[in-house]
């Protein structure tokens, strides 16, 4: 080893700071280090200095680059912003215009309050109660099968079971591998997998919801998918009219299920105006799937059903798509979305259900 | 353009912690709106947003970097909270009121965090103020060695000195001329000589 008082003690640590040096001169510095507190103390105040240093510069450089970023933004868009509870009120507002029309805007806001704080208050009999159609599946034997798993391995990893599994539906919204669902079937999501009734599996991803219109938008991020062909169905974006007969596609077990019915109201539950209120037998796991009328046009996604009476259901209106679609965040790409017509206008029901179908899938959220 | 999906929060963080400029564009762009609503919500305006986002934005930023960094919330509520803690800093010291923020989004709370980000904060002030006082050629010569990663022959000839010997020399003064105006400021000690 070199005479320890001829070597440069400065450089050390300078080369201690760079992480640049021998294996030599590393074990000099230890040495150093361990032997002589002012040593020590040295090197561990350059160490904050230099650290402090490359923090301020790369603050300046960072600065520069939001700068950068912040000319790309629109203010008066960025002052749009709504949040979650927001919305709710709006949408409450909304709804309750059309039944107290002299009521004060502060007893609305009251009410409105009250309404986003506890449900409880409205789910009286008369109204009946409002279902959201996921389908949790407990596999209780598959549970217990696991804990006495744990029990015996000493190894008792709690992530290793998923003791809930929920199902619904979801369909393409753009060719490219986009697609629908209901936001409530996905809010606790750690895994999801998609998968039609030709049995296509694949992963998705969440990339966006909007919890006030309870809808989802997920992307395929399995490294297998192609892309979607064509999608059959177009979104015009227009209102429906009441009796207007309607279908819908779902996976309320394991095989795709088929439905049909007449749009009963042009609103939803406790007139809620996002909604239509709709005469088709739906059941869990039919959440998230597509409404559509004779043509094939989409006119909404199904959310949930009123559990006091049969054959009352209800879906969100399809213009709210076309807003979720809008409030993305920006994406890296360019999504080929839904057009607004539909290709299988005049094809009979059989037709035009086949033609669906592929693009109509199951979802499984797995949750911890 | 570039065609590559980050839709993950997995994705976002790995992004900001390789430096990658997509990441961080989306990120600061996506989460803009919310910090220019709290800021509009709780008695600031436009300006006064834009200055406290980027704020924030770096301290994530920083955060998300720092080695041993756990990341226990969404982050969208992380972002809120290291600004609405920003903000009720800034609120603090315009008046000695009005210290309660109308929320319209979820927040963490900073527990953890807190020595790391007030440290952090100190040490930039501090050395945004010690760097302004050192003064030319030090400042250049400093950030040249330590930011730069230049050599001794390099700095040697971009400063005219006659032989790296010298540069070297020069470099030692300057650094202990920085050293003492940080500590002072810092800890209030001036820290120990160079050897």
């Amino acid at each position: 080893m070199k005479d320890m008082m001829n070597i440069d003690r400065n450089e050390l640590i300078d080369k201690y700071i760079s992480g640049e040096w021998s294996a030599e001169e590393r074990e000099l510095f230890t040495a150093l280090y361990n032997s002589d507190t002012t040593f020590k103390i040295s090197a561990d105040q350059r160490k904050v200095l230099v650290d402090a240093l490359q923090t301020h510069h790369k603050r300046k450089e960072l600065k520069a680059m939001l700068e950068g970023f912040h000319s790309e933004i629109d203010n008066h868009e960025a002052r749009k912003y709504k949040t979650k509870f927001t919305n709710r009120i709006i949408r409450f507002v909304q709804v309750q215009k059309h039944n107290f029309a002299v009521a004060s805007s502060v007893a609305i806001i009251a009410i409105a309050s009250t309404f986003a704080m506890t449900t409880k208050y409205f789910s009286d009999k008369r109204m009946g109660e409002y279902q959201e159609l996921n389908q949790e599946i407990r596999d209780i034997k598959g549970y217990q099968d696991q804990i006495l798993k744990s029990l015996k391995s000493n190894n008792s990893n709690k992530n290793n079971y998923h003791p809930g599994k929920f199902n619904g539906t979801a369909f393409a919204i753009s060719t490219d591998g986009y697609l629908v669902t209901s936001s409530h079937l996905i809010r606790t999501a750690d895994s999801i997998v998609i998968q039609n009734d030709n049995g296509l599996r694949l992963k998705v991803e969440p990339v966006y919801k909007n919890v006030a219109y309870d809808l989802a938008i997920v992307k395929i991020v399995d490294e297998n998918f192609k892309g979607f062909g064509k999608l059959p169905y177009g979104i015009s974006g227009k209102e429906a009219s009441l009796g207007e007969k309607i279908f819908t596609l779902g996976f309320p077990r394991a095989d795709l299920v088929y439905g049909e019915g007449s749009l009963s109201a042009s609103s939803g539950y406790m007139g809620d105006t996002t909604s239509y209120q709709v005469s088709v037998p739906v059941n869990p796991g039919n959440s998230g799937g597509p409404l559509l009328d004779s043509k094939g046009n989409l006119i909404g996604v199904i959310s949930g059903k009123q559990t006091a009476s049969e054959g009352v259901a209800f879906a969100v209106k399809a213009s709210y798509i076309q807003q979720l679609l809008m409030e993305l965040p920006e994406l890296e790409e360019q999504p080929q979305w839904i057009g607004k017509y539909s290709s299988v206008n005049g094809l009979n029901r059989p037709q035009q259900v086949q033609k669906i179908a592929d693009f109509v899938f199951e979802v499984n959220v797995y949750n911890d | 353009m570039e065609s590559r999906i980050i839709s993950t929060e997995e994705d976002f963080l790995r992004g900001v912690r390789q430096d990658d400029a997509v990441v961080l564009k989306r990120l600061y762009k996506m989460h803009y709106p919310m910090i220019l609503n709290l800021v509009l919500n709780n008695s600031g305006d436009e300006d006064e947003a834009k200055d406290l986002y980027q704020e924030g934005f770096m301290a994530f930023y920083e955060q998300v970097r720092r080695e041993g960094f756990q990341l226990n919330c969404k982050i969208k509520t992380y972002i809120y909270s290291i600004c609405r803690r920003l903000w009720l800093k800034r609120l603090g010291e315009k008046s000695k009121f009005s210290k309660k923020i109308k929320d319209d989004d979820d927040f963490h709370d900073l527990l953890e965090d807190e020595p790391f980000l007030a440290e952090n904060e100190i040490k930039i002030e501090v050395m945004n103020m010690s760097m302004a006082k050192l003064g030319e050629p030090c400042k250049s010569l400093i950030e040249d060695f330590y930011v730069h990663h230049m050599s001794m022959g390099e700095i040697s000839d971009k400063f005219g000195y006659t032989n790296a010997e010298n540069a070297k020399n020069q470099k030692y003064k300057c650094l202990q001329r920085l050293k003492k105006i940080f500590f002072v400021n810092y800890n209030g000690n001036e820290g120990y000589d160079e050897y």
